[in-house]
């Protein structure tokens, strides 16, 4: 029963990496010559960027606070804000270098309007580019997948360390985990999304199907990884 | 399918298959060599493990090389990136059921063959949910784990001096030298293919390139045990690496060399429009 319980864990973690991503405003190569919205680096390094400053600052807490049960929700939110914070300073850098340094206004391509401050965005996309910056909605989304993917993240840790209480282990498991969801909401999104308001954001289904069969069948192989006897 | 990286779809220089054969029976050689550490009570042939890493990311570079040329989409380092996820889970697990099992010996084939399994069926999800839309894909990134796999296990047991669950866990995991070796096979595994792709790519120079990445995750692997197992079976490792380096590196400028001798020869652009 409480192995059952483990791989659930396991599994909703590995869903919430791959949701995650999907929030995330991803440039890739061309946001790196300011030819599309987003920061301008891959998904997987975004995401692990993020995720791993969660797994640090998780791994902060339970380090004061010890790793009993109650203490799971403080684990989690210590997470999710280390990987909102590294998400966040992220985008904040980003955008200082594209207004001040590339000379663009933030603006996305994908609506009229952003949907948060209903200010006007196609006026300022610059002629051959998908927009540029990071605006307010694509920071706004950017957050919630730092919040997703550092609650993913944390609780993954947390419960490979409940199975196999060796920090080091867990943590690198968890990494290999978080690398695996990473890469395959990458590959539904095709390389770029500008985040929740994007068309492509709608392909989410798929990829959380993807992500369930291959979590359920990482985190069935977790639960033997441990120095104790069988 | 979005572009293709560059390269043609389908032409080989060297037969994957035969590469294939060369990274499976040299990976393996390399780590089962190392039984010799247990048998004569030693750890300074350790360095075997590290020349068996290098035959293992060869195998790797080249699936990554066939696969992107089909264009992923998301770049090249996302295949080496998910290669090593799902290679560091499996080896963890055939390491660690097999110690549990009581018969340690065999940790690396279940961790390889783990590897391949978990590659088969996500490259199958992805193909069949996401729609990548790329024949190869599951052959591909069966091979990759299986590749990847295979290199954390040499690495792993070249720092180690053992293939056994406990002394990776004493030497690599718990120092932390695990991410070390995570990124380095990662990086040596999707950085030939990243580096060399264009339309003058060729197998033989992406080969090389493999070679020469395996040599600096050789170097690496024996800076980590020197402090791990001792100073001359990790100096014996790093030394070789060193060596081993600076004969792919020449060889790899020489081919450089030879297919920029085409690029070169392509002559100016008009300056006139006609």
């Amino acid at each position: 029963m409480e192995v059952i319980l483990l791989i659930l864990l396991l599994m909703i973690g590995g869903i919430l990496v791959t949701a995650a991503v999907h929030f995330v405003p991803v440039g890739g190569a061309p946001a790196a010559m300011a030819q599309t919205t987003g920061v301008g680096t891959g998904t997987t390094m975004l995401a692990t960027g993020s995720g791993l400053t969660g797994l640090v600052s998780a791994g902060f807490m339970m380090e004061s606070v010890g790793y009993d049960i109650s203490n799971l929700p403080l684990v989690l939110a210590s997470g999710a804000v280390g990987a909102m914070l590294m998400i966040c300073i992220t985008m904040l850098m980003g955008n200082i270098v594209y207004i001040f340094g590339v000379g663009v206004v933030p603006s996305s391509a994908k609506v009229k309007f952003d949907p948060i401050t209903k200010l006007r965005q196609d006026l300022y996309v610059s002629k051959g580019t998908e927009g540029h910056g990071i605006p307010t909605v694509s920071f706004v989304s950017g957050t919630i997948g730092g919040l997703l993917g550092g609650i993913g993240g944390s609780l993954v840790y947390w419960t490979l360390l409940e199975i196999n209480h060796n920090p080091a282990m867990s943590g690198i498991f968890a990494i290999g985990f978080f690398f695996l969801n990473a890469v395959i909401a990458s590959y539904n999104i095709g390389g770029t999304i500008e985040g929740f308001h994007d068309p492509k954001f709608k392909r989410l289904p798929k990829a959380i199907v993807v992500s369930t069969v291959a979590s359920l069948m990482c985190s069935i192989v977790a639960v033997f990884i441990s120095t104790g006897g069988l | 399918m979005t572009v293709a990286a560059g390269g043609e779809v389908g032409e080989f220089e060297i037969d994957p298959k035969r590469i294939m054969v060369m990274g499976v029976v040299g990976g393996f050689v390399g780590v089962y060599l190392v039984s010799l550490n247990i048998l004569l009570n030693t750890t300074i042939f350790s360095f075997f493990a590290g020349i068996g890493a290098i035959m293992a990311i060869m195998w790797g570079a080249d699936q990554v090389s066939h696969v992107s040329k089909y264009g992923l989409g998301t770049g090249v380092p996302s295949i080496g990136i998910l290669a090593i996820g799902m290679g560091i889970i499996a080896t963890l697990f055939g390491l660690s059921i097999s110690y549990k099992l009581g018969v340690d010996a065999i940790g690396p084939v279940i961790g390889f063959l783990t590897s391949c399994a978990i590659g088969a069926v996500i490259g199958y999800l992805v193909n069949r949910f996401i729609g990548l839309n790329v024949p190869i894909l599951v052959s591909a990134t069966l091979q990759i784990a299986g590749a990847a796999s295979l290199t954390l296990i040499a690495l792993m047991t070249a720092v180690s001096g053992s293939y056994y669950f406990l002394d990776m866990v004493r030497h690599v995991i718990d120092p932390g030298f695990v991410a070390l070796i995570l990124i380095t096979s990662g990086l040596a595994i999707l950085n030939p293919f990243n580096a060399c792709l264009g339309p003058d790519e060729r197998q033989s120079r992406t080969i090389t390139l493999a070679k020469v990445t395996g040599a600096i995750a050789m170097i690496l692997a024996g800076i980590a045990a020197i402090s791990s197992i001792g100073l001359i079976s990790g100096f014996i490792i790093l030394a070789l690496g060193i060596a081993l380096w600076i004969v792919f590196f020449m060889k790899f400028w020489d081919l450089t060399k030879r297919d920029a001798f085409a690029v070169w020869c392509t002559g100016l652009l008009p300056e006139e429009e006609e």
